[in-house]
């Protein structure tokens, strides 16, 4: 195998972790709501993805200028989500809340299944089937704009959440949520607004990196797995960590597919997320 | 007084479910293949509430037992011509080791609960991909049983006979359950679920204890496994390999009451039904609408009753009697 | 300032608080004394908004405010120092403080609080960037004081502030406290320690089984052989 091939693989890997990290960095946001485990996080991007496929078709609308109106309604259909019917379930527990997101899960395939059909589906766009070639590498426009707009948010993210009073009461919250009520702060409105913003990305994300999939209504779940291997073995709440999971899983699941075949590939990132829950329970970077 | 409370806590219950459960006997045979899906998903409910809701472990990897009792039996008929009604209780013996192993990763290394649930999500995709690609295992195309059309080759010519052995099944796994729940090892199940540091502290075995529910909810499943293969006869990935099963056996038991002993009967009994109805009734209009419809219906009822309907029902009879009782003292 | 009439309070359908009668006028500095399970912390979480009473009133500067939340208490300018410290652990200093101040209420005038706060408490502004969590029990409740300053209260509640401190880390921190209710602050202060609360208050109350069975001023309080009958019969 030409060192080459190993190089674009590993090129690619690292394109694709970014973008893992930025999904998994939003699935942390969601997870520091109240401790929901998010198992729909996958599907509410797959959502997004045929929302973009949906203005395509109606309007012509590319994705790329699409994402900022799916950001906006993702946000909106988060925290109406969580005011409804989120937030009082979770009041029962986590477990709870975990279980209700199982039953999303199977809400939102079906219902892209009932709209769209079973069949694979690909939205045109812009850069769609463009490459930009420097040699020895070839890199696909859709996947090197996602891999690099992905980084730009995630780092969006980790300001707003360090650096902001916003996201201040949000870390407050996680941390102790009867002193966090004491200071005056909303937690009911924190909370929505947080996973407003969480589900709000994974609206824009779908959008950002939809030229670079084929659609089926099933495919969440894939992304969500991915998500949670990635938030743990970063560490919770750990930006850097999830740069490095994120990374790590890309370009494992790309070297491993090209080395010894596409199953092995994608048992690689489960393996891994086996060794470090049980070697490192925190992840690699996250705070006991 | 004492008589007719022991009637209601144990009796009825058992009275209404056989009712209902041999309801479909009596009536036409295109029911059947309805009551046999229902049964099955009661009898893996059953199963998947041992570990789940009595012991309180998010478990995830069911998958790799209902594979283990599918895939043992069935290639164990296959290659060496076993009856499967041996190969199921090679799968269960198993199905049971891979249970005993979960258990105690997840004690050896005091996994918290969420981080159990991920590491028997993450066994469970592993277990699914690497059937998906063995080609011993039928790969992703699966495996087709041998015709043998014989009753002592687990074949029956009447799905009838099917449903009788799939009922067994479950009164054996019920009272197996209930048996279980009120006796010394749930009482130390719901210990270990309410506060495991806590049982340790009191002296509960809880490694014993927690390899030990894995260990028959693992068989159980198994069973359930065999059962479904040699009922399709036929095995593949994604219907007994696959996460999406494991979580329609989640929904349907919190839908009935996790952790208790008539929720995963409640569960499954009123929304398997529901949901055939529903395909029956709206499938051929849009594909996939019945099971949005479900959906729906999952969620609301996970909304409104976060501990299931056997959690409302309860509740609603205290209310009751708590009304009940305002009025004797004020008619006093 | 503060105006308690009957207030019923507990948890679930416990009820811990049978009826208290309190008030804080301006400028005042009143301690609740009483010993460990009096209810000394659920009437203060219940003044805070934390835990909404079954009956009574909460008037604060004439508005009620019992049951009204915890986001009413500190719009109305009441803060709330809770027992055991509950700073953020993985925050620093400067973050603690600075969500002390996040109310609307308070928030123009953080940075002008936040200097009087290091004056008051030099200590903080040394270990500013430090991780709230690696601070020392003193430091922690020297961070929970400043935060709740932070808010710009007009009605400064202390749950136990001496509660697991070195004898001279008390006298730190009761310093502090006079300091402050010199300067115009009004603190209401529940303690079990008897004799230094009393020391440093204006007027005290009792309680005891969750109802005030004595109050007065702090010196008479004191020498009250019935306050030491009150503690002494729980014993
Ligand atoms: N979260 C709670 N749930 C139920 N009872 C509680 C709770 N917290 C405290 N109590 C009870 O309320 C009573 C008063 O407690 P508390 O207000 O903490 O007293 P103090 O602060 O004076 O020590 C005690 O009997 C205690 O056991
Ligand atoms: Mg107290």
């Amino acid at each position: 195998m030409s060192a080459e091939v190993l190089l674009q693989a590993t090129v690619q890997g690292l394109q694709m972790g970014a973008i893992y990290a930025l999904i998994a960095l939003s699935m942390t946001l969601i997870f520091s709501v109240g401790g929901l485990l998010n198992f729909a996080h996958g599907d509410f991007m797959a959502l997004a993805m045929y929302g973009a496929l949906a203005l395509y078709q109606s309007f012509a609308l590319d994705a790329y200028a699409a994402a900022p109106l799916l950001f906006f309604g993702f946000f909106l259909l988060g925290f109406l989500m969580f005011r409804r019917l989120v937030q009082p379930v979770l009041a029962a527990g986590v477990l709870a809340g975990a279980q209700l997101t199982l039953g999303l899960v199977f809400v939102q395939e079906n219902f892209l299944l009932m709209v769209f059909g079973g069949d694979y589906l690909s939205v045109p766009t812009v850069l769609s089937n463009k490459n930009l070639v420097i040699p020895p590498l070839t890199m696909p426009w859709p996947l090197l704009v996602g891999s690099l707009l992905a980084v730009v948010l995630a780092a969006i993210l980790y300001v707003v959440l360090m650096r902001t009073d916003f996201g201040r009461q949000v870390r407050a919250i996680t941390q102790n949520s009867d002193a966090a009520a004491l200071m005056g702060i909303r937690i009911d409105r924190v909370q929505a607004i947080a996973f407003g913003i969480g589900i709000g990305l994974l609206g824009l994300t779908g959008a950002i990196i939809v030229a670079q999939f084929t659609l089926t209504p099933a495919m969440g779940l894939d992304f969500t797995l991915i998500a949670l291997i990635v938030m743990v073995i970063g560490g919770l709440g750990s930006f850097a960590g999830s740069m490095i999971a994120g990374a790590i899983i890309g370009v494992s699941e790309s070297l491993g597919s090209l080395l010894y075949g596409g199953t092995v590939g994608a048992m690689i990132p489960y393996a891994i997320l086996v060794l470090v829950l049980l070697f490192r329970p925190h992840g690699l970077m996250g705070e006991h | 007084m004492h008589d007719s409370r022991l009637l209601s806590s144990t009796t009825l219950p058992w009275i209404a479910f056989l009712a209902v459960a041999l309801a479909p006997l009596a009536m036409s045979s295109s029911w059947t293949n309805m009551a046999i899906l229902t049964l099955l998903f009661v009898h893996l409910c059953i199963a998947w509430n041992l570990v789940g809701g009595i012991a309180g472990q998010f478990c995830i990897g069911h998958s790799l037992f209902l594979a283990a009792g599918a895939y043992t039996s069935t290639l164990l008929s296959i290659h060496l011509g076993i009856t499967p009604w041996i190969g199921m209780f090679a799968g269960a013996a198993l199905a049971a080791l891979i249970g005993v192993f979960i258990a105690w990763l997840s004690f050896r290394y005091e996994l918290p609960p969420l981080s159990f649930a991920l590491v028997t999500i993450a066994l469970a995709m592993l277990g699914y991909l690497a059937i998906s690609s063995i080609d011993f295992l039928g790969a992703s195309r699966g495996l087709t049983l041998p015709v043998r059309g014989t009753p002592a080759m687990y074949q029956f010519r009447s799905d009838t006979t099917y449903y009788v052995v799939i009922l067994i099944q479950v009164i054996i796994a019920l009272a197996l359950s209930m048996w279980l729940y009120h006796t010394k090892i749930g009482l130390y199940l719901r210990a270990v679920r309410d506060n495991e540091r806590a049982a340790h502290a009191i002296g509960v075995p809880v490694l014993k204890y927690k390899m030990l529910a894995m260990a028959i909810s693992a068989a159980l499943t198994a069973f359930g496994g065999t059962f479904y293969a040699q009922y399709l006869q036929y095995v593949e990935p994604h219907t007994f390999a696959g996460i999406n099963i494991v979580i329609q056996i989640i929904l349907l038991t919190v839908v009935g009451g996790t952790g208790t002993v008539w929720g995963p009967v409640v569960g499954p009994m009123l929304l398997v039904p529901a949901g055939e109805w529903l395909r029956h009734s709206l499938g051929g209009s849009l594909p996939g609408v019945h099971l949005l419809v479900f959906g729906v219906l999952l969620v609301v009822v996970i909304r409104f009753a976060p501990d299931g309907l056997i959690g409302a029902f309860g509740r609603a009879r205290q209310a009751w009697r708590f009304r009940r009782g305002a009025t004797e003292v004020v008619t006093r | 300032m503060l105006e308690i009439s009957g207030l019923v309070s507990g948890y679930g359908r416990i009820s811990i608080l049978h009826g208290i009668d309190l008030r804080v006028e301006k400028g005042e500095l009143v301690a609740l004394v009483g010993v460990n399970g009096a209810g000394k912390t659920t009437l203060m979480k219940t003044i805070a908004g934390l835990i909404r009473p079954t009956a009574g009133r909460i008037a604060f500067e004439g508005s009620e405010i019992a049951g009204e939340g915890a986001e009413r208490a500190v719009a109305a300018g009441i803060a709330l120092v809770p027992e055991g410290r509950m700073v953020f652990p993985r925050m620093t200093v400067w973050e603690n403080l600075m969500l002390g101040g996040v109310h609307p209420r308070a928030r123009p005038y953080r940075e002008a609080t936040l200097e009087r706060i290091f004056d008051l408490f030099p200590r903080l502004a040394e270990r500013r960037d430090q991780k709230a969590a690696t601070m020392s029990g003193g430091e922690q409740q020297m961070l929970v004081i400043g935060r709740g300053l932070m808010a710009q209260p007009k009605l400064l509640i202390l749950d136990e502030p001496s509660l697991g401190l070195s004898p001279l880390l008390v006298q730190e921190t009761y310093g502090a406290l006079r300091k402050l209710n010199a300067d115009g602050l009004t603190i209401l202060l529940a303690e079990q320690n008897v004799k230094l609360s009393l020391a440093v208050s204006n007027r005290g109350y009792v309680i005891e089984n969750g109802k005030i069975v004595l109050t007065g001023a702090s010196s008479d309080l004191a020498r009250d052989p019935a306050t030491r009958k009150a503690y002494l019969g729980r014993l």
